[in-house]
């Protein structure tokens, strides 16, 4: 049975459910086709709200996160701050006007926002209630894990320093 | 990220991720319906797995086009135990509904991660099906295509993924 007849046994409704079918079209098709969703697109972008745009980019940053969390690399330009800092520009909250909102020091802020420091956990529930559940909590708190992973994985200087608190290791390597 | 079993209607986690050369071999024409192995390398293949044994129960081709913003669906199939045929309708039931909607949905997150909210998500239809893939994904009409961008783009997103 070929292809065609195969699909004309499907119910229209049915198919949607479990198929999209290749087109072919020519290249004046094409063309056409293409103009005509510029078109179509230029008047649906002009009716985007605010509060559409904000969500947009909310929704952008959790599957951004969601990818990097779920990715095995580490990066060290992708650590807690740099996801932060994005979460108050999307935001466009001045740092003093957003640690009030959360009730931290500004200070503290700056520091968490640097990586000079990581957030505790009250932190990262205050974030995901800031954002209305948009960025969850453990979102924030696998980041910092994948942080502290890489930092064990990777930390020579306390393994040197350890190193003398060991004795008799077992005699296989593996 | 779920699809529903149908016999039980229970929700059953499911994950969608790059198609690797090591899938292609499992992907027969008499399962899948296309030539997927002729996509390979020519445009992004994604399969949805259930997550508990990697089955592959649907694929998504899509093409990039990044000066528009626009993520464009080439082709989706559900695996043959998840279509009924009209000779089949009322004598059995698909295995896992779904499936289809998730993939659309998987590539307006693409849109979404990439363009944030210039982001569109497109399709060109066989005529006859235009009025049902609006219809049923709140798509809407562009002559030859149909699109999802804006808040009907995130309402898709957010119906299945999240």
């Amino acid at each position: 049975m070929t292809r065609k007849k195969t699909f004309a046994q499907i119910d229209p409704t049915e198919a949607v459910r479990s198929f999209v079918f290749p087109t072919e079209l020519s290249e004046d098709q094409k063309r056409k086709a293409s103009e005509l969703l510029k078109i179509a697109r230029r008047n649906s972008q002009g009716q985007i709200t605010e509060e559409e745009k904000l969500s947009a980019e909310l929704l952008q940053l959790r599957f951004q996160l969601e990818d990097y969390i779920n990715n095995q690399e580490f990066l060290l330009n992708r650590r807690f701050g740099y996801f932060l800092k994005i979460y108050l520009q999307i935001l466009k909250k001045k740092r003093i006007d957003f640690a009030r909102e959360i009730d931290i020091h500004e200070t503290l802020l700056s520091q968490l926002i640097n990586s000079r420091r990581r957030p505790n956990e009250n932190i990262m529930i205050r974030l995901e209630l800031h954002s209305n559940k948009c960025i969850p909590a453990d979102y924030w708190f696998r980041l910092v894990e994948k942080e502290r992973i890489h930092e064990i994985k990777t930390n020579k200087r306390l393994r040197k320093e350890e190193k003398v608190h060991v004795s008799n290791r077992i005699p296989v390597r593996i | 990220m779920v699809i529903r079993e149908a016999a039980t209607e229970n929700d059953i986690s499911v994950t969608v991720g790059i198609l690797l050369e090591s899938d292609l071999r499992k992907l027969t024409r008499k399962r899948y319906f296309f030539d997927w192995k002729s996509l390979y390398g020519k445009m992004d293949i994604y399969k949805l797995c259930l997550e508990e044994d990697n089955d592959i129960k649907g694929l998504l081709a899509v093409e990039d086009h990044p000066h528009e913003y626009r993520i464009e669906v080439k082709l989706i199939a559900v695996s043959r135990e998840n279509v009924i045929f009209n000779r089949e309708k009322g004598k059995k039931l698909k295995q896992y509904e779904n499936i289809a909607a998730n993939l659309l949905a998987f590539a307006g997150r693409i849109a979404l991660t990439k363009y944030s909210y210039l982001g569109c998500l497109s399709l060109v239809p066989k005529t006859q099906l235009k009025p049902h893939y609006i219809a049923e994904y709140g798509m809407k009409d562009a002559g030859p295509s149909v699109y999802l961008d804006g808040s009907s783009l995130q309402h898709l997103v957010i119906k299945y993924l999240l």
